[in-house]
């Protein structure tokens, strides 16, 4: 299941979202796979509405009221609210890895307003295959490996995708005319089923 | 004048500005071009740098330099201090800095050498350069800030972040003659 919204905040909503944008604090502290040494920014926004308000995030919740609201995610997905929303961030030379996530869905939106195409940094999603010629990953991936690209998303801005947190995927890398930071937010969902695959793929018919 | 002073904190502070630097949030922040002369048609292009000026606890930081350094460069004050970060890929600008001195301290006590992302420093008004001071945790860099300087980039292999605690200084009373009286 890989969904793809785009236009999830009218005009003067995404303006205003990227000048609290400009505010985020960074940390340099978090691994995209940590099979692999590259690291990338983070800034941990919370686990509720209380939470993100009280740390300065209150900015966010547009975009996931919105796109929650205007596409029925409840019903479509199952799902109640996000478990847990953060945003990552790269900048050229940096390369991040493929991984998995934790929860049931994960929802990528793309914040940066000035992004243009040809910085590419948009995101793979990977099909995947048994790979019974090395030991299981750490966590839950065992031994399970991408195969394909199933779907590359560009980074457009105002765009949201929705996909089964169980999808091997990977931030694209930038290339050198992008002297911007390449930024997104991530809403973690769980679903109030479980959430196993072929219920994903249930809901994805 | 360009003065370099290893293991310039006591080790257990130095361990602990590495502890912190590491904890610090940043932001992105296009803060390290500008033309040597002033004229915009020599400006490069900014190229953004990580940054943050931290509130007022870095005050002990600057209170345990001032202790070490005592009188040798006049009577220094503080105007600024901040930090900048870049990371493999970045490539920071040269530039000359405004106040008397500038005083750069690494505090990255895990660095290793073959990561580059030392400070190259410039011969006067040129981009001829004069000295390239490697980066080596708990070392501090003194030099005029007119000086032109800017950070080395980062090697291909260091996925580390390069970090620099930047402090400006007036000195009382000082000008470019007294300045170089430092210098002799």
């Amino acid at each position: 299941m890989i969904d793809v919204y785009d236009n999830v905040l009218d005009l003067h909503e995404f303006k205003s979202l990227n000048e609290s944008l400009q505010t985020v604090p960074w940390h340099w502290s978090s691994y995209s796979n940590k099979n692999f040494p590259t690291k990338h920014w983070v800034a941990r926004c919370g686990s509720s509405d209380e939470e993100l308000t009280r740390k300065g995030y209150g900015w966010i919740l547009p975009v996931w009221y919105r796109v929650f609201e205007d596409n029925n995610f409840k019903e479509k997905y199952g799902i109640s609210h996000y478990s847990r929303i953060y945003m990552n961030g790269h900048t050229f030379g940096m390369q991040p890895h493929w991984h998995k996530d934790d929860g049931d869905f994960t929802m990528i939106y793309y914040p940066n307003i000035n992004w243009k195409l040809e910085w590419c940094g948009g995101t793979f999603i990977y099909d995947e295959e048994e790979d019974l010629t090395r030991p299981p990953e750490e966590g839950s991936w065992h031994g399970h490996l991408p195969k394909a690209v199933d779907r590359y998303i560009e980074y457009i801005p105002n765009r949201l995708v929705a996909f089964s947190a169980h999808k091997w995927h990977q931030a694209d890398a930038v290339n050198r005319e992008c002297y911007d930071l390449r930024s997104i937010i991530v809403f973690k969902c769980l679903s109030e089923s479980g959430g196993v695959p072929e219920r994903l793929d249930f809901y994805n018919d | 004048m360009i003065d370099i002073h290893d293991n310039i904190l006591d080790e257990v502070d130095a361990a602990n500005l590495h502890s912190a630097v590491q904890e610090i949030s940043w932001k992105y922040f296009a803060g390290s071009s500008g033309p040597l002369s002033g004229n915009a048609e020599e400006a490069e292009p900014v190229e953004p740098i990580w940054h943050i000026s931290p509130g007022h606890e870095w005050m002990n930081f600057w209170k345990k330099l001032y202790l070490k350094l005592g009188h040798k460069y006049g009577d220094l004050e503080l105007y600024r201090l901040y930090l900048n970060a870049h990371t493999r890929g970045m490539f920071p600008h040269y530039h000359t800095d405004d106040g008397d001195l500038t005083l750069l301290y690494y505090p990255n006590m895990s660095w290793k050498s073959s990561f580059e992302g030392g400070t190259i420093i410039y011969k006067e008004a040129t981009k001829i350069p004069d000295q390239l001071v490697e980066y080596k945790g708990n070392r501090l860099v003194i030099f005029d800030s007119y000086l032109p300087h800017q950070a080395q980039h980062v090697t291909e292999k260091c996925l580390d972040l390069r970090t620099v605690i930047v402090v400006k200084c007036y000195i009382e009373g000082s000008n470019r003659e007294r300045l170089d009286f430092y210098n002799v």
